[in-house]
Parts: C-alpha cells; structure tokens; sequence
C-alpha cells in the first residue's frame, strides 16, 4: 500500500519536474532574445537539472533504505516468531517432560513408603533408616520437578490462583510434621509459636502457599547443621504474619539481595549443598505477589541464621 | 462385613498395580481398568463404593469418563477422586466441575495418604 502511494507520487514528481524543465528549455530556445538573458536562463536551467539530479539521487537513496529497513523488520518479525515459537515448545518440553518424570518418581515414592511402613514384612531399624533417606532424595526429586514446572507455567503467565478461606495454622503444622523427618535427620528441633487465638481464615491458593512454606523452612533445616528453626506466627494490622528464623549459616547483604532470583543459591548454598535448584525462592516470592502479600529475608551475617518472613493480607 | 469396591482406572500397569496392593491390604476390593471404555463396561458391573480415576489415557482421557459418567444415573452417585501427574488448572477444574470429589497429584501421596483420603470420603 505505502510502495504503491510512492510510486504514484514519484510518477507525478517525475512528470512536473519534466514539464518544467521543458518548459524553461522552450522559453530559452524560442522566446529569450537577448544574449545576457540566455547566459542567466541557462545557468538557471543548469542549477535546476543540477537540483533535480541530487533530488533524484536523495530520493532513490530513501527509497533503497526504506527497502532495507522493510527487510529487516521482516527479518526480525520471522526472528520474533522463531523464538516464541522455541519458547513454546521449550515449556511444552518442560511440561511433558515433568509428567513423564512424575510417573516413575510415583512408584519410587510409593513402594519406598511401603517398604518402610512395613506393608510388605519387617524392616530392620538400620536398614528403614537407610531407605528413608531414599525417600527423602526421591522428595526432593518430586520438589524440583515440581519447582520446574512451576517456572515455566510462571514465565508463560500460565498460573492461576485458586482462593479459598484457609486455616494456615493447620497448613504450617502440616508443612512441619512433613518436613520433621529430615529436621530429625539433622538432630534439629523445629519450634511453632502461635499465637494463643486462631488466627482469622485468609483468602489463599492453599498448594501454592504450602510450596512458599515447605520451601522456607526445607531450606532453614539445609543450610542449619545445629540448633534449632522456629517458626512464628501472628496476627497484626489486617495482616498474617510469619517468620521463618534458624540458627544456620546465614548470610551476607550482597547474598540476600540475590537470593529471590532464578537460580540463585546464595554463598551457603554453593558451599554447602548441591540438592537446591536455586528456583525455590523465585517462586516462592512470585507466588507471595500474587497474593498481594510480601516476602524478604534478614541476616546479621555469616554463621549468624537467617530470618525469612512472609506477610499475607486479611482481605476478608 | 462385605469389602468395598474400588475401581481403579489406570494406564501405567506399575502404578496400577502397586496401588491395588495397598488397597486390598487396606481391606478394599480392587478392580482395575486400563481405559475409559474398559472402565466404563466394568462400572456398570460391579457398581463400585469409589472410583480412583487416571486423567491420562490412550484414547479417551479421564475428563470424558467423568463427563459420561455425569450422565449416566447408575454412575453418577459414585465418588470419584480424579489422580494424575497432569498438573494443569484448566483440568483440576474442569473435573471439579463435573463432579470429581477431589483432584491429586500422585507424586504427592503415598498409597497409604490414598488409602486415608478414601477413608474420608467414604465414611
């Protein structure tokens, strides 16, 4: 459409500036007597073929950059494409692939549990231990391909919330007895502090909430090698409050600038663990946003433990 | 006392298998199902107390089983608790919407966990 409007409009450029020259040719050859008349009209007649030329030259010149920059925008749009279109398949990629890798983590998970529980005889005590760190490897398997699939349903803003009123006392005391095996493992106590009345029921998406907590206090019990980890919880000016504190190794103002970023792990944890995705707490503070909430860590430095805390709204 | 039935309606022959050892351990009796259409013949026959249902199946996924299932009367009452490793919201809801009592996510529960959340509902 616009090359089209071009054209016609070069077309009639062209025509004008071709009737004018001939125009002034036929006045200098027919109607210019006078000899000094002549010598001015043709110095006329060559500074305009001279401006018409560079006009000419300017214009085809725009036109070629026009091409050009046509050819780019082009080249860059099918670019564009190309990558979404990479983009796509790589969360598609991710998403089968979690599914695929969540079938036979099941049947880990679930024969390993029966073994221990005994459905299928006596397990020696030493033995059950044994298996039970098994077990343990194979849910930090299932968290991280849980944490993967997160991020990618994350940066194609494919998550929803699904709200419903929730009691997140009982979700803290589920978090800790499923997380009390490993604190256990570690010799380590994890304390609840609760405020004497229930707190007021808040509008959360419950798994998502459950994933920020487990993945808080899973990490207070990595990064604590003795001591303890307590949780507190309180109820102040329409918000819910928790805190997350361990005696740990906690970290230095430069880490914990960084720690809420994709595949961060923070000094301690590259010092101390190779298990953490470094997806744990991305998410974990995407998922506190999208609650409106907020999420931030506090330490006095390293060897002094850490606080994480978490602040949810009443919004009743 | 007479065992409850559970049907379990599951395409991986190693999950399937391992929860119908717990299941009939935990005192049910099992049948197991490998697709909707399978799954649907046998319903009818042997008029299940639950109904644990895959949502990935060849074929026909667990979403047409619940939509059939809906409206179907013999099939409607029973209570269905839809597990699959197919994490995705549009389908937790969907199969909430056509009356599954519960959504899970396998590789979240043991067998045993299973086995309490079907007490729950069936008592």
């Amino acid at each position: 459409m616009i090359d089209k409007n071009f054209k016609k409009k070069s077309i009639l450029i062209g025509l004008i500036i071709f009737l004018i020259s001939l125009f002034l040719f036929l006045d200098l050859i027919i109607f210019t007597k006078i000899f000094w008349i002549k010598i001015v009209k043709i110095i006329n007649l060559f500074l305009f073929i001279v401006l018409v030329f560079v006009l000419i030259i300017n214009t085809i010149k725009k036109g070629n950059e026009k091409k050009e920059k046509e050819k780019l925008v082009k080249k860059l749009e099918k670019l564009n494409l190309e990558l979404k279109k990479a983009d796509e398949n790589k969360t598609e990629f991710v998403s089968i692939a979690s599914h695929q890798l969540r079938t036979p983590l099941t049947a880990i998970k679930g024969y390993l549990s029966m073994i221990i529980d005994g459905t299928y005889g006596f397990v020696p005590e030493k033995i059950k231990e044994k298996l039970g760190n098994v077990f343990e490897s194979n849910e930090r398997l299932v968290r991280l391909v849980n944490e993967l699939l997160s991020v990618s349903r994350i940066e194609t803003g494919k998550i929803e919330l699904v709200l419903e009123k929730q009691d997140i006392e009982k979700t803290i005391n589920q978090v800790i007895s499923e997380l009390n095996i490993s604190a256990k493992n570690k010799k380590l106590k994890i304390n609840f502090i609760k405020p004497k009345n229930k707190t007021t029921k808040i509008l959360i998406d419950i798994e998502k909430i459950r994933q920020v907590l487990i993945n808080i206090i899973d990490n207070a019990i990595k990064y604590t090698n003795s001591g303890k980890i307590t949780i507190y919880l309180e109820e102040k000016d329409k918000e819910v409050l928790i805190k997350v504190s361990d005696t740990g190794e906690g970290m230095e103002k430069e880490e914990i600038k960084k720690i809420f970023n994709s595949f961060s792990r923070g000094g301690a944890g590259e010092r101390f663990s190779g298990e953490g995705s470094g997806l744990g707490l991305y998410i974990a503070r995407k998922f506190i946003k999208m609650h409106k909430g907020k999420i931030y860590a506090k330490s006095e430095g390293r060897g002094k433990g850490s606080c994480f805390y978490i602040n949810l709204p009443i919004n009743n | 006392m007479k065992k409850k039935i559970i049907l379990i309606v599951e395409d991986e022959k190693i999950l399937s298998e391992m929860y119908r050892d717990k299941f009939e351990r935990s005192g049910f009796s099992v049948y197991s199902a490998f697709d909707v259409k399978e799954a649907l013949k046998l319903v009818t026959k042997i008029k299940p107390s639950l109904i644990l249902l895959d949502i990935l199946l060849p074929r026909e996924n667990g979403i047409v089983f619940l939509r059939k299932a809906k409206l179907n009367s013999k099939i409607s009452s029973i209570p269905i608790i839809a597990f699959s490793n197919f994490d995705d919201h549009q389908t937790r809801k969907e199969a909430y919407s056509l009356g599954a009592k519960d959504y899970l996510i396998k590789t979240d529960y043991t067998p045993k966990e299973i086995v309490d959340k079907i007490n729950i509902l069936l008592d």
